[in-house]
């Protein structure tokens, strides 16, 4: 009976191990048909993430992608697997790449980041590349699953983001700057404004005042706070009213301030005159609100300007006064000239009548001599009296010519013999140099005069050992041109300028020397002049003097 | 020949006495312009002698008479004058009829010589 049992029980054992074997078998082909399920559900998901994946071993192979990774890169999947993942990498993320994958297979630690990829036609995008590492069952580290995002348009969104926001830091500097000035120049201007010495007022379009400034108020005797709110013609002289209501009305019309003389009123009711001056105000819509104006006090100018016109007229009343004196003084020169003529006629007829024997006798040897000095003395005077009167004339431009033709050649013949008698007791040697027939339409007596004026000049300075003095006329050009040449003393460069000017000698102990009015050169220039010519000196101190003139051929005269 | 002087200077009148008579002229003289004008016109001179310059009435005074009368060529006349009077104004008194003119400070040989002149023009 035991066997029995036993068998019974080893029966019951088997039968209980087969049981469980089937049922271990069981829960196996379930397991297994559960993990076929997973699997599929596993590859169902792998291949239909919408992120783009990817199985690569630790040599970087591609062992699967999903369908997303081969889209994204423009690949089949059958070209992608194979390939290892550096083919996907640009060239700009290369580098970084390749020191992450050294990194992830010495330590097994992938961490994310992102890098330039490239697709199958060469155009790139930003990915972020995240990975999952896969272990065989003695967990060694076999591969990753890689999961990359494209994370182009955020990086794209964030730069433009950030050159938006770039933009507006650099906007909002500006502006703030911008504020700062502002500030600055509205304090400056404040302070302007407050302490400017001009009298300055902001006033409303009906001329009701805003504001004013300290020299302002000042000015007119009240304080500031009086000012404000009262009309500005309540601050102008009644003379004024009517140009500052003018002045209002084209201002609202121009809107440009005009520059006007305003008299101002103070206070107290003591007027002063302005120069009023001003810009106009606008709001933000381009109204016209008000006028700000600078009123400068005239009050100076006024006065100096009254004390000018006092001192013109008084100017002018000397110079009528000077002006009647001129001419008064002309009339005297002139009559006292005249009235100086007259008694020469008996002074020289008396002596010329003494010195004829045939009409009252003849006189002594000295008495001869003293009739001799009343005489040549009378004849200075007679000249000095000639010239003064003829400086006279040229002054007034009244000396009148009178124009005839004149044999030049001839004229000079006959001075050179007329005044070969002068030269004689100096012992001067006297030469004409003309050659040329010259004829010419002039005033002779004029025309004599200069040369013999030259040519007593001459004599006067010329050398007193062997004395020479030349003259010539020739014919230049369009003109005559006259000479007097001497072997004198000279004349110093610097004198000659002065040379023809009235009442001068080279110095006044000259005068004393040599005689004279002192007209003589001045009267030759007054003639040329009025002849038409010019007259010149051609000289330096020991060489001589060369006195030149010109006289038109054809006389241009007044 | 008969000389008159019309002159108010009367240094000058006697100066021109004695230069004149010795020469062997007739010489009469009259300070008066007015007195002059009427001897003038009593023709009883062979050369007048006026002076341009006297006060009150002068000889231009004298000469504008004489036009007024058409007496101009009754008598030569000489005008002396010191005034500072132009060539051409003077011209225009020897084409109404002044013989000729002198002028002062007078030179006593030219006046004698002018004089001796005028005889011999008609």
């Amino acid at each position: 009976m035991k066997a029995k049992n036993k068998s019974k029980s080893t029966k019951r054992t088997y039968n209980r191990q087969r049981k469980s074997k089937a049922v271990k078998q069981n829960k196996i082909k379930k397991a297994l048909k559960e993990i076929s399920s997973l699997k599929k559900r596993y590859q169902i998901f792998y291949d239909e993430l919408p992120d783009p994946i990817r199985t690569i071993d630790t040599n970087g192979i591609i062992l699967d992608c999903n369908r997303s990774f081969a889209e994204s890169f423009g690949y089949s999947k059958k070209e992608i697997i194979g390939k290892s993942v550096f083919d996907f990498v640009a060239d700009e993320s290369r580098q970084e790449y390749v020191d992450s994958f050294t990194a992830w297979i010495k330590t097994g630690i992938a961490i994310p980041g992102q890098s330039w990829l490239k697709r199958k036609d060469g155009s790139k995008f930003l990915g972020l590349v995240s990975a999952n590492n896969l272990y065989d069952e003695n967990e060694k580290m076999i591969g990753s699953n890689t999961i990359i995002k494209d994370i182009t348009e955020i990086y794209e969104t964030r730069k433009k983001l950030q050159e938006d926001e770039a933009q507006i830091r650099k906007h909002y500097d500006e502006l703030r700057k911008t504020h700062e000035q502002l500030t600055i120049t509205e304090r400056k201007y404040r302070t302007l404004y407050n302490k400017s010495p001009s009298l300055l007022r902001t006033i409303t379009t009906e001329g009701i005042l805003t504001d004013c400034n300290e020299a302002y108020a000042e000015a007119l005797g009240y304080t500031k706070e009086e000012v404000i709110g009262m009309s500005f013609y309540n601050h102008t002289a009644e003379r004024s009213i009517a140009d500052l209501r003018d002045n209002l009305e084209k201002w609202k019309k121009t809107h440009e301030v005009t520059h006007q003389e305003i008299w101002m009123k103070r206070k107290d009711n003591t007027i002063f005159p302005t120069l009023m001056t001003g810009a106009s105000l606008f709001d933000e819509h381009g109204n016209l609100i008000g006028r700000t104006v600078a009123l400068t006090d005239l009050t100076d100018i006024y006065e100096a300007r009254k004390k000018l016109e006092e001192k013109e007229v008084k100017i002018r009343e000397h110079y009528e006064e000077l002006k009647k004196l001129d001419i008064a003084k002309d009339e005297f020169t002139s009559m006292v000239s005249h009235e100086l003529k007259t008694p020469l006629t008996p002074i020289m007829g008396w002596c010329q009548a003494l010195k004829n024997p045939k009409i009252l006798g003849s006189l002594s040897p000295k008495q001869l001599q003293a009739v001799d000095a009343i005489q040549s003395n009378a004849v200075k005077l007679r000249d000095l009296v000639g010239d003064m009167l003829d400086a006279q004339l040229l002054d007034m431009k009244e000396m009148r010519l009178d124009h005839k033709d004149i044999d030049v050649t001839e004229m000079m013949d006959f001075l050179v013999k007329n005044l070969r008698s002068a030269m004689e007791p100096k012992n001067i040697q006297f030469v004409n140099l003309t050659t040329e027939k010259i004829s010419l339409k002039s005033d002779r007596s004029r025309l004599e005069q200069v040369l013999n004026n030259l040519i007593f000049n001459a004599i006067d300075f010329v050398s007193p050992e062997n004395g020479r003095i030349e003259t010539k006329a020739e014919s230049k050009d369009s003109e005559i041109l006259f000479m007097v040449k001497d072997n004198g003393i000279g004349i110093p460069k610097e004198k000659q300028h002065h040379l023809f000017k009235k009442y001068y000698h080279l110095d006044t102990s000259f005068t004393r020397k040599y005689g004279g009015s002192g007209l003589g050169l001045a009267i030759c220039k007054g003639i040329v002049d009025a002849l038409g010519g010019k007259i010149w000196v051609e000289s330096d101190t020991g060489t001589g003097s060369t006195f030149y003139f010109t006289h038109p051929k054809n006389g241009k005269t007044r | 020949m008969k000389v008159l002087s019309i002159e108010d200077n009367a240094d000058i009148n006697m100066l021109l006495e004695t230069v004149l008579t010795s020469s062997g002229h007739e010489f009469v003289s009259i300070t008066d312009g007015r007195k002059g004008l009427e001897l003038i016109k009593q023709n009883m001179y062979d050369v007048v002698l006026l002076d341009l310059g006297m006060p009150e009435f002068s000889g231009f005074d004298v000469l504008d008479a004489l036009k007024k009368e058409k007496l101009m060529n009754k008598q030569k006349i000489i005008i002396l004058t010191a005034s500072s009077i132009q060539d051409k104004e003077i011209n225009e008194l020897i084409k109404e009829g002044v013989h000729s003119y002198l002028r002062k400070p007078l030179d006593i040989d030219v006046l004698v010589e002018k004089i001796q002149q005028t005889s011999s023009d008609k």
